[in-house]
């Protein structure tokens, strides 16, 4: 009952390579190589600060149940959820790519009510609703390129880095719609209750954004 | 098809079981004592009422909370609240003696309902606990409902605790000095409300020229304006050094602060006043109090604050304060209740001493169990021994 430890939950591959950097910046180094190491909860040279190895979508959860105090968490995932306990302090820039609603070049809509494929149903839904336009959405988890092509949709939202994904697949990006990088997250009790540790943490990772 | 479904509960929605449900009672009991031996008197507000006066002064997400199905009576929508606080205003406006303009003090415990479960946020049935104080404006008030509030953490075994301030009258006050168009301040409340200080940056930058010269710093600084309460608020009142009524408000939160530390040295008190929770209902202080769980998570415990807005909303010139917490939420936080009493076995006889005696040990503090038959393992029984009732223990 001490309100002195940090745990921060982030995903492993990506973004966990491209924030080590950052945290290094704030003096936290992960005691096992974060690649090899199979355990999910990772010490660091600080010993009141804990990594949690989460899934890149499951991280705005752990933070908001408060069971991580921060995270690393892409603004797409932050689009999707309703999370009422976080506050989104930093961008760290990294990550970075782009919501897009994309499909066959040359596309015309067919009369019926536009259908779109896409694993970000809410970000999808807003966008479209803002244009004034009622769509029908299509939940995929993944392979979102081949909808358009079989039929199952007229178009996709998805993210996209290169557009090398989609262009191997013949489609276009047409409209974009949020830039896409990720943020470093904070639980709104932790950032009262333990506000001297995470402001800190803040600063020098915003900084190290900064400077890098 | 097996039938195990149908004792399921809703989504959210629980059975609290003996030790669990006897906690609950045991703090909701030293609560009302508490609330009751600082002068407040209990109400029992209806579990369900019509929507409207429900919703009366409330924000507006109470309404998307709530609960309604169609009065068979009246053929009016009626709602399961999922609020007190709004039911305790309206009794205080229309039925009491809140009309007269003089100082009134109401408590209150029972179910709540959310139409929505929020998981991260708690329980859907929350069993609100809490206090309402009427006509008594500005510093007194919001000093006795803190007093009382802290005492109340006190009652519930709660240590060590924070306490957080925020101010939703002085974000208006700023907000009224600047000419933002109402689209864009909805947009600044969105940010803030999630502190999206990327965004905010581009926002401010794009904004800028509706924003006083002599707020702008403020709007710079905003961000920073959290951590410890004295060092926040002297910061705030050198960034708002022109406008001399907002340094006055901040001023009475630095006497407020001095009383608090006064009152309870240990706990530790936090100001964000960048913090816009409940903004469109509160218009005065508001506060929370939090703690941390045995794995070091930051909960909230209560919450509370200034809703004068309700005098316009009753058409009744009345100010109010109060705070609520959920027992249900917090019960995991609160230590066990052990029964205290001695269990003893009665052989159920027609004996009109047995009976006086069961009834005495009773109000003794025995729980006095009747069986035709003591049963195996039981350590106390009543025996007739020389003619007398007696309690035959047979460890000792």
């Amino acid at each position: 009952m001490a309100q002195n430890t940090l745990t921060i939950a982030l995903s492993k591959g990506r973004i966990l390579k491209e924030t080590l950097p950052l945290l290094a910046a704030a003096d936290i180094h992960p005691l096992d190589d974060p690649d090899s190491s199979r355990k999910l909860i990772l010490d660091t040279n600080q010993p009141h600060i804990k990594l949690l190895a989460v899934r890149a979508t499951d991280a705005p959860t752990y933070v908001n149940y408060g069971t991580a105090d921060l995270g690393v968490a892409g603004k797409d995932v932050l689009m999707e959820i309703e999370g009422e306990n976080l506050y989104e302090l930093v961008d760290l820039g990294i990550a970075r790519c782009r919501l897009m609603v994309a499909g066959q070049p040359g596309f015309t809509p067919a009369g019926h009510r536009l259908r779109v494929a896409t694993k970000y149903v809410r970000s999808a839904q807003r966008y479209f609703a803002e244009k004034g336009e009622q769509v029908e959405l299509i939940k995929l988890y993944g392979s979102m390129e081949l909808a358009p092509l079989v039929g199952l949709s007229d178009v996709i939202v998805d993210l996209v880095d290169t557009g090398n994904t989609l262009k191997a697949n013949g489609l276009a990006p047409m409209e974009h719609i949020a830039d896409i990088s990720s943020r470093l997250i904070v639980n709104q009790h932790a950032y009262k209750l333990k506000h001297d540790m995470i402001r800190e943490l803040v600063q020098h990772i915003q900084e190290a954004v900064n400077n890098g | 098809m097996t039938t195990t479904h149908i004792w399921f509960t809703p989504e959210g929605i629980e059975d609290l079981l003996p030790p669990q449900a006897e906690k609950l009672e045991f703090y909701r009991r030293e609560l009302l004592d508490l609330f009751a031996a600082s002068g407040y008197e209990l109400i029992k507000p209806p579990i369900a009422e019509f929507f409207d006066s429900l919703l009366t002064g409330s924000g507006q997400d109470l309404s998307r909370e709530t609960c309604t199905f169609v009065d068979q009576e009246s053929g009016r929508t009626m709602g399961v609240r999922a609020d007190t606080t709004p039911q305790v205003a309206r009794i205080a406006a229309s039925r009491l003696r809140a009309r007269e303009g003089a100082p009134l003090r109401l408590c209150y415990a029972g179910d709540t309902l959310k139409a929505r479960y929020n998981r991260a946020r708690g329980t859907r049935n929350p069993y609100q606990t809490g206090v309402e104080l009427f006509n008594v404006p500005g510093k007194a008030g919001d000093a006795e409902i803190l007093l009382l509030l802290l005492e109340s953490m006190d009652a519930l075994g709660l240590a060590p605790i924070t306490l957080s301030l925020g101010h939703a009258g002085l974000i208006k006050r700023v907000l009224s000095e600047c000419s933002l168009p109402e689209s864009e301040a909805g947009v600044l409340l969105t940010l803030l409300n999630r502190k999206r200080y990327p965004e905010y940056q581009a926002w401010l930058n794009a904004n800028l020229h509706y924003i006083p010269y002599d707020l702008q710093a403020l709007f710079t600084d905003w961000f920073e304006l959290s951590g410890e309460a004295e060092t926040v608020i002297d910061q705030t009142k050198s960034l708002l050094s022109a406008y001399p009524e907002m340094v006055a408000e901040l001023d009475g939160m630095l006497d407020l602060l001095a009383l608090l530390k006064a009152a309870a040295p240990h706990v530790r008190i936090f100001a964000d006043l960048a913090e816009i929770r409940g903004y469109y209902y509160h218009t005065g202080l508001m506060f929370s109090t939090y703690v941390v769980d045995e794995h070091d998570r930051a909960l909230v415990v209560a919450r509370g604050g200034r809703y004068d807005g309700i005098a316009e909303a009753f058409d009744n010139p009345m100010s109010a304060t109060g705070f609520s917490l959920d027992l249900r939420a917090v019960l995991d936080l609160l230590a066990p209740v052990e029964r205290t009493g001695q269990r003893v076995w009665a052989p159920m006889e027609a004996d009109p001493q047995l009976h006086e005696k069961v009834r005495d040990l009773r109000s003794e503090g025995y729980e006095v169990v009747w069986c035709e038959a003591t049963p195996d393992g039981a350590v106390c029984k009543l025996s007739k021994i020389n003619g007398l009732w007696t309690i035959e223990n047979d460890e000792a």
